[in-house]
C-alpha cells in the first residue's frame, strides 16, 4: 500500500513539475501591451478599420514566435479602443491606455484631426505614438526634436506629392482643381502638392467642400465654369465615386481624375456602374492591394481578405500599420527594453524591414516611413500599376 | 444667355434638386411636431433606414419603383412601432419625447451597422446622364428626384387641405381637446402622422440613395438640414417647409459656387438664425401661427 502511495505521489509531483521545468528550459515570457485608438465607428469608420485589422493580423503573426528582449520572450497584447470618430472619446481612450493600461506605444488615430489631439496627450506622457496622419508632417511634428516619440507611417508628403503630380502630368492637364473636405486633413496635406504642381507648371484651383457632401453637382459646375481640365481628390476617399459620377454626367474636367489612395473599383464600377469615360489614376503612398505589384503584396491582400472584415475602398490603409508591428518588436529587441520609450524610439528609427509594402524604413530627416509608392491607372477599363520603389537601403 | 447668368441658373437648379429632398424630410418633421409637439430627432436615421431598404430592393430587383414601394411601408411600420412603443407615452411631456428620440438615434444606428456594416454603400441611380438645356446641365436623376418630391409634397398638401382626414389632422393640430370633444380620434390621428412622417423620411431616403453613398451615419446631415428647413418654414407648416427646403438647397448651392464651399454650413445656418430672429415662427408662420 505504501509503495503504491509513494508511486502515486511521485507521478503527481512529476506532473506538477513538468510545466515549471518546461518554462525554465524555454526562458521567461512576458506580455507587452500596445494601445490602438482608432475610428472603429462613427463617420470616419472607413479610416480606422483597415489599419486596426492589419494590427490584429500583424500581432497574431508576431506572437506565433514571440520576440526576444534579453532572455525574455515577449508577445504583444493589443488593447483596441474605438474612439467613435469623436475627439472627446479619443482623448478618454488615450488617457485610459496610458494611465490604466500603462501602454508605452499607441497606434492611431489615423485621422489627422484626431491625431493632432492625440499627440498632445502622448508626447507629455512619453508614449510612442504611431500614426499615418499626414498633418503631423504638415505641422512639423515629425521633425520637432521635442516630439521624438511621434512616428508617421505615411511617406513624406513631398515624395508623395511627386507621385501625385506625376499622375496629373500623365493626364496631360495644365489647369486642375485640388479638391478635399474643408478640414485639417486637407489643410495639412495640400502644401507639398501645391509646391510640386507649381514646379511642374500646373495651375491649381483649390475647391473644398463640406465633409458629408453627397451631391457634387455644384462643385463640378464651378470647375466646369472655370474650364478646369482635371481634378485631384485628396479626401474623403469615399466621395470619389460620387465626384466621378458628377464629372461623367456633366461632362466636366474631361482630362480625368486623380486622387490619393482611392481603390480602382471607384472608377471601374462604383461611379457609373461601368468604367468611367476618362482616365483615372490613384496615387498611393503604398502598393495597391486590388492590383498587387508583387507576391508579398498579394500575400498580404489574401491574408486581409481571410479576416472576413469588409475593408471598403480604403483597404490600402492597412499598410499604414501592418509592417510597423514587427518593426516595433525588432526595435524592442534591438533596444533591449520594452519600457524605455526613448531607447525603443531610437532603435525603431534605424530598423530596415522587408515588409508587405516593400522595403520599409524611416526617413533620416523626418520620423516618417519610406516604402514603395504606387499609381494604379484605369484607362478604358484596363488597369495597370506603376511602382515607385522605396529608397530604403 | 450670359455665362454668369447660366452659371447662376446652374447653381439654382442644382440647389432646387437637393432642396426638394430637404423639404420632404422637413414635411415629416413638421407633421409630427404639429400634432405631438415632439421634436423627433431620430428622423435622420429614418432617412438612413429608408435609403438602405431602397438600396437592398434596388440592387436585388433592379426596380426603383419597387424600391420606393418597399421603403414606404417598411418605414411606415417603423413609424407605427416607434409611436406605439415609445412616443405614445411621451405625448403629455413632449420634452421627454425629444430626449427619447435622441436615444433612438443610437438604436437605429447600431441596428444599421449590424445589418449593413459601417462601410459606405454605393448604388447606381436609375437614370444616368444629363440634358443640356440653354447651356445648363440638368442631371436626369435630379429631375426624377425633383418630380418625386413634388408629387409627394403635392399629395401631402392635397390630403391635408382637401380631405376629411386632413381636416382631422389640422383640427388636432389646432386644438386636440376640442377635436376629441368633436369625436376625432386624436391618438389615432397622431399615430397616423408618425406613420406618414416616417414614410416621408423613407421616400427621402430612396432619393438620397440615388445621390451619394450611404452609411449608417448619414442621418445627422439630413436631420440638421431637415430641422433648419422646418424652423425656417415654420414648425407645423407644410407649405413653409416646401418653400424653405427649396430655399435652403439653392442657398447651399450658391454658397458652394460663390461664397466658398467650406463656409456653406455656416452661411446657410447663419441665414436661418437671422430669419428666425426676424420671424420667430418662421417665414410662413409656425407653431404659434398658422399650422399644417
Amino acid at each position: 500500500m505504501k509503495t503504491k502511495q509513494l508511486l502515486l505521489n511521485t507521478v503527481v509531483a512529476a506532473l506538477l513539475a513538468a510545466p515549471v521545468a518546461g518554462a525554465l528550459a524555454q526562458g521567461k515570457t512576458g506580455i507587452v501591451k500596445i494601445g490602438v485608438n482608432e475610428t472603429l465607428s462613427g463617420k470616419f469608420v472607413f479610416v480606422g478599420v483597415p489599419p486596426t485589422t492589419a494590427i490584429r493580423l500583424a500581432v497574431h503573426e508576431v506572437n506565433e514566435k514571440g520576440f526576444k528582449v534579453g532572455d525574455t520572450t515577449y508577445k504583444f497584447e493589443p488593447i483596441i479602443l474605438d474612439n467613435r470618430s469623436e475627439g472627446s472619446v479619443m482623448v478618454a481612450n488615450a488617457t485610459k491606455l496610458i494611465e490604466d493600461e500603462k501602454v508605452k506605444v499607441i497606434f492611431g488615430p489615423t485621422l489627422s484631426l484626431l491625431a493632432n489631439q492625440s499627440q498632445e496627450i502622448t508626447v507629455p506622457a512619453n508614449v510612442i505614438n504611431i500614426s499615418a496622419a499626414g498633418s503631423w508632417q504638415g505641422l512639423g511634428y515629425l521633425t520637432d526634436p521635442k516630439k521624438p516619440l511621434l512616428f508617421g507611417t505615411q511617406p513624406r508628403l513631398d515624395s508623395l506629392a511627386k507621385i501625385e503630380v506625376d499622375a496629373i502630368k500623365q493626364l496631360g492637364a495644365k489647369k486642375i482643381t485640388y479638391m478635399g473636405a474643408d478640414d485639417d486633413t486637407t489643410k495639412g496635406n495640400m502644401g507639398p502638392f501645391m509646391a510640386e504642381a507649381k514646379r511642374a507648371g500646373i495651375d491649381v484651383t483649390l475647391i473644398t467642400f463640406p465633409y458629408n457632401t453627397a451631391d457634387f453637382s455644384s462643385f463640378v459646375s464651378r470647375a466646369k465654369a472655370d474650364k478646369l481640365e482635371a481634378v485631384f481628390l485628396l479626401h474623403p476617399q469615399q466621395s470619389g465615386p460620387n465626384l466621378m459620377r458628377a464629372m461623367a454626367e456633366m461632362g466636366a474636367m474631361p482630362k480625368g481624375f486623380a486622387g490619393r489612395a482611392i481603390a480602382p473599383d471607384a472608377a471601374l464600377k462604383l461611379a457609373i456602374g461601368k468604367p468611367v469615360p476618362f482616365p483615372f489614376i490613384a496615387a498611393q503612398a503604398t502598393p495597391d492591394m486590388d492590383y498587387p505589384p508583387n507576391a508579398a503584396v498579394k500575400a498580404f491582400a489574401d491574408k486581409l481578405a481571410g479576416t472576413g472584415v469588409d475593408l471598403g475602398v480604403t483597404k490600402n490603409f492597412a499598410f499604414y500599420t501592418y509592417d510597423f508591428v514587427p518593426m516595433l518588436a525588432q526595435a524592442m529587441t534591438k533596444a533591449g527594453t520594452v519600457t524605455d520609450t526613448a531607447k525603443i524610439a531610437a532603435a525603431f528609427q534605424t530598423i530596415v524591414y522587408q515588409g508587405a509594402a516593400g522595403k520599409v524604413c524611416f526617413d533620416k530627416e523626418m520620423r516618417t516611413a519610406i516604402y514603395d509608392g504606387a499609381q494604379t491607372i484605369v484607362r478604358n477599363g484596363k488597369v495597370t500599376a506603376k511602382t515607385f520603389p522605396s529608397t530604403c537601403k | 444667355m450670359g455665362e454668369d447668368l447660366t452659371l447662376f441658373l446652374q447653381y439654382a437648379f442644382n440647389g432646387i434638386a437637393m432642396g426638394a429632398v430637404y423639404a420632404m424630410i422637413a414635411a415629416g418633421i413638421t407633421l409630427v411636431y404639429g400634432l405631438s409637439r415632439i421634436i423627433h430627432f431620430a428622423v435622420g436615421e429614418l432617412v438612413m433606414f429608408g435609403a438602405f431598404v431602397a438600396l437592398m430592393v434596388w440592387e436585388g430587383t433592379g426596380s426603383f419603383s419597387l424600391a420606393i414601394a418597399t421603403a414606404i411601408p417598411v418605414l411606415a411600420f417603423i413609424g407605427l412601432i416607434t409611436e406605439r412603443v415609445v412616443f405614445r407615452f411621451t405625448l403629455r411631456e413632449p420634452l421627454t419625447g425629444f430626449i427619447v428620440s435622441l436615444g433612438l438615434i443610437l438604436v437605429f444606428q447600431g441596428t444599421a451597422v449590424e445589418i449593413w456594416t459601417a462601410n459606405p454603400k454605393y448604388s447606381q441611380p436609375p437614370l444616368q446622364g444629363a440634358w443640356e438645356l440653354f447651356d445648363i446641365t440638368v442631371r436626369k436623376q435630379s429631375v426624377l428626384n425633383l418630380a418625386i418630391a413634388a408629387v409627394v409634397l403635392a399629395v401631402c398638401y392635397y390630403v391635408l387641405r382637401k380631405t376629411t382626414a386632413g381636416k382631422s389632422v389640422r383640427a388636432v393640430s389646432d386644438d386636440p381637446e376640442a377635436s376629441a370633444l368633436m369625436g376625432i380620434p386624436v391618438k389615432k390621428v397622431i399615430m397616423a402622422t408618425f406613420i406618414v412622417g416616417s414614410a416621408l423620411a423613407g421616400i427621402a431616403g430612396c432619393i438620397i440613395m440615388t445621390i451619394g453613398f450611404i452609411t449608417p451615419y448619414i442621418g445627422a446631415v439630413y436631420l440638421l438640414r431637415g430641422f433648419a428647413v422646418a424652423l425656417i418654414g415654420g414648425l407645423g407648416n407644410i407649405q413653409g417647409a416646401a418653400l424653405a427646403g427649396i430655399g435652403l438647397g439653392i442657398a447651399e448651392s450658391l454658397a458652394a459656387g460663390y461664397v466658398g464651399p467650406g463656409w456653406t454650413d455656416a452661411y446657410v445656418f447663419g441665414t436661418a438664425v437671422l430669419i428666425l430672429l426676424w420671424r420667430p415662427t418662421g417665414l410662413a408662420g409656425g407653431a404659434e401661427g398658422a399650422r399644417i
